[in-house]
């Protein structure tokens, strides 16, 4: 079987087109065009999932420059297993945004319409960097994917989102340059910038451990870990809902997955030898710092930014759990995969529905929000899923991968990391429950509906649908993994990192 | 006798680290931005230090290609956020000495 040459490139390519073309479209096309253009983005991750499942992982140089002078893309199951998360997630965020976002009234362009060719590159960005197996092109994409993100903030307009924007702006770019200088140190030390090529001169040093340090720091600043997580908040609350869902939902995850894509690929052998520890100290920090000022939130967007910050804490546990001697790393490995996907959809779909609350409402104040249960069911419903998943109670996705990271910090008998991970399920019981007790109070406040002091517009029939159907169906994927739990598992196996006899499968044994 | 590389590193570094003191210690949006261009410069420098592999060979153009594309990336950012900062100055004057 030959692969078309633009197997890999298509799903880079076709996300920036349409970010072209939606800058050049006049505005009353943007919304028709956005939809249609999330399909054929999301079409072309269906021949890239068919190939890996029936040929394996495959490597493509585009333009014919292949590793040492060119960059390859790589495409495995775990790589796939995100391209298909991501075209998900890209699905439902452009049809909620082409509701979200009114037309204007006399076709003039907007800021609103900036919207489409932001986040069309910021599909691509993230596509590209999923596809990545060169140092170089991390770095690249991850800028990439960090300007249009500002850009993205500011389409709020407001003050704070110029603030937040520009508190982005400026830890993307210290956050790049970190990363940036230790790839430098690491090619110094090694000669190529391809992870695979690498893998085999990678015995430790001076130079390549601190190169591998300064990657991860740059790293855990893009994935907001505590105490590098300053920025997150203001910005993720302080942006237009289908912003806030692009930011939470996916952007988050990419740096974070870059980072186990690096470590995974053999460079975990030059991180200095507490690395691991100190990410698993750092990570349980967040858990609880994260829950805690989730509890003291008065905004719903806000306590959903927090709980970005909690959630990002379990994931990097995965270090603590992994680099260890015991057996069960694929396990964590798997674990913190679906805790990944899972946290990204149900924090997709609660920002829609937060969003949704807000344009209804007027405002995303707790107070304001009382009784809000009774005229927006469904868009309650939505944050009701999503907590069973952010609290991880079964028979949530977001239950399975934090089941799997506590089974193994039983193998390592690494039991404080088990206690913070089962705390922190409790803390975010108590956020969750602070915001539904508001939710579900018998009565609203007395006065009309424009209580946040902005004017509201009532949101139309078709408009609500569109905006809730794809929050809905985004929260709902996470809680039928019965359904299809066999599947991510069988893809992740194919070009896994990690030797597949340390796997143990959810249940059975070593 | 120290090594030219060696120095340039050194001197790299010692410029990061005043760089990153001041992002995270200054208290004025503008000097934070200006602190992380000398931040970004350190880098560099370091950057093209270590690609002097050979004492007396040709460099090496890989680095020199990062660094390049990490300047074109450094000033368009700046260029953002001061243009950013210019805005909330307009239209916030009260709030001009405020750090976002």
């Amino acid at each position: 079987m030959i692969a078309s040459p633009w197997l890999l490139t298509l799903p880079v390519i076709l996300p920036l087109a349409f970010g072209v073309l939606t800058l050049l479209f006049p505005s009353d096309w943007l919304a028709r065009t956005g939809r249609h253009g999330a399909m054929l983005c999301a079409a072309a991750v269906v021949p890239c999932t068919r190939w890996v499942w029936q040929a394996g992982p495959l490597h493509q140089s585009p333009g014919g420059w292949t590793a040492p002078l060119g960059i390859d893309l790589y495409l495995d199951g775990m790589a796939c297993l995100f391209l298909i998360f991501t075209a998900v997630m890209g699905l439902g965020i452009s049809f909620y945004a082409a509701a979200y976002y009114p037309p204007s009234p006399d076709g003039t362009r907007t800021r609103n319409d900036l919207f489409w060719p932001l986040w069309f590159v910021t599909w691509g960005g993230i596509q590209s960097l999923f596809l990545s197996q060169d140092l170089f092109n991390i770095y690249v994409t991850l800028e990439l994917i960090s300007v249009s993100g500002v850009g993205l903030i500011l389409i709020a307009g407001t003050p704070g989102a110029v603030r937040a924007a520009l508190q982005y702006q400026m830890q993307a770019l210290i956050a790049g340059l970190v990363y940036l200088l230790g790839v430098g140190l690491v090619y110094n030390a090694v000669g190529t910038l391809d992870l695979q090529l690498m893998s085999d001169q990678l015995q430790p040093g001076l130079m390549k451990n601190t190169g591998m340090a300064l990657m991860t720091a740059g790293l855990l600043i893009k994935a907001a870990l505590f105490p590098l997580h300053f920025w997150l908040p203001k910005a993720h609350a302080d942006a237009t809902a289908p912003v806030s869902a692009v930011l939470s939902g996916l952007v988050v995850t990419v740096a974070f997955v870059m980072l186990t894509r690096i470590w995974f690929a053999g460079l975990h052998q030059l991180a200095p030898f507490l690395l691991p520890k100190l990410l698993g100290i750092l990570g349980s920090a967040g858990i609880v710092w994260g829950g805690v000022l989730a509890l003291r939130q008065h905004r719903l967007k806000r306590v959903l930014a927090y709980s970005t910050v909690s959630q990002v804490g379990y994931l990097f546990l995965v270090f603590a759990l992994t680099f260890h001697d015991a057996p069960g790393q694929g396990l964590v490995w798997t674990g913190a995969v679906y805790l990944t996907i899972s946290h990204g959809l149900v924090k997709g779909a609660a920002f829609m529905a937060a969003g949704y609350l807000q344009k209804a409402e007027g405002t995303d104040q707790l107070a304001a929000l009382k009784g809000c249960a009774r005229r927006h069911p469904v868009a309650v419903m939505v944050l009701a899923v999503a907590s069973i998943n952010l609290m991880g109670l079964p028979p949530s996705t977001g239950f399975i991968g934090k089941w799997m990271m506590l089974k193994a910090s039983f193998h390592t008998q690494q039991w404080g990391l088990a206690v913070v991970m089962l705390g922190g399920g409790l803390l975010s019981a108590a956020y969750l429950f602070r915001v539904f007790e508001q939710l579900l109070q018998p009565s609203g406040p007395p006065s009309g509906p424009s209580r946040g002091g902005e004017a509201v517009t009532p949101l139309t029939r078709s408009q609500s649908i569109w905006m809730l159907t794809p929050a809905m169906l985004l929260a709902l994927a996470t809680l039928l993994p019965v359904l299809y739990i066999t599947l991510p598992d069988a893809l992740l196996r194919i070009g896994a990192p990690l030797p597949f006899s340390d796997f143990i499968r959810p249940g059975g044994t070593p | 006798m120290p090594s030219s590389a060696l120095i340039y590193t050194l001197a790299g570094i010692w410029i990061a680290v005043i760089g990153l003191r001041g992002v995270l210690a200054e208290e004025h949006v503008f000097r934070k931005i200006v602190a992380s261009n000398i931040f970004g410069s350190g880098v560099f420098l370091v950057l093209v230090a270590l690609a002097r592999r050979a004492p007396d060979g040709p460099p090496d153009p890989v680095p020199h290609g990062m660094i390049l594309t990490g300047i074109v990336v450094a000033v368009s950012a700046t260029a953002l956020m001061l243009a950013l900062l210019g805005h909330l100055h307009d239209t916030d004057p009260d709030d001009r000495e405020d750090s976002p």
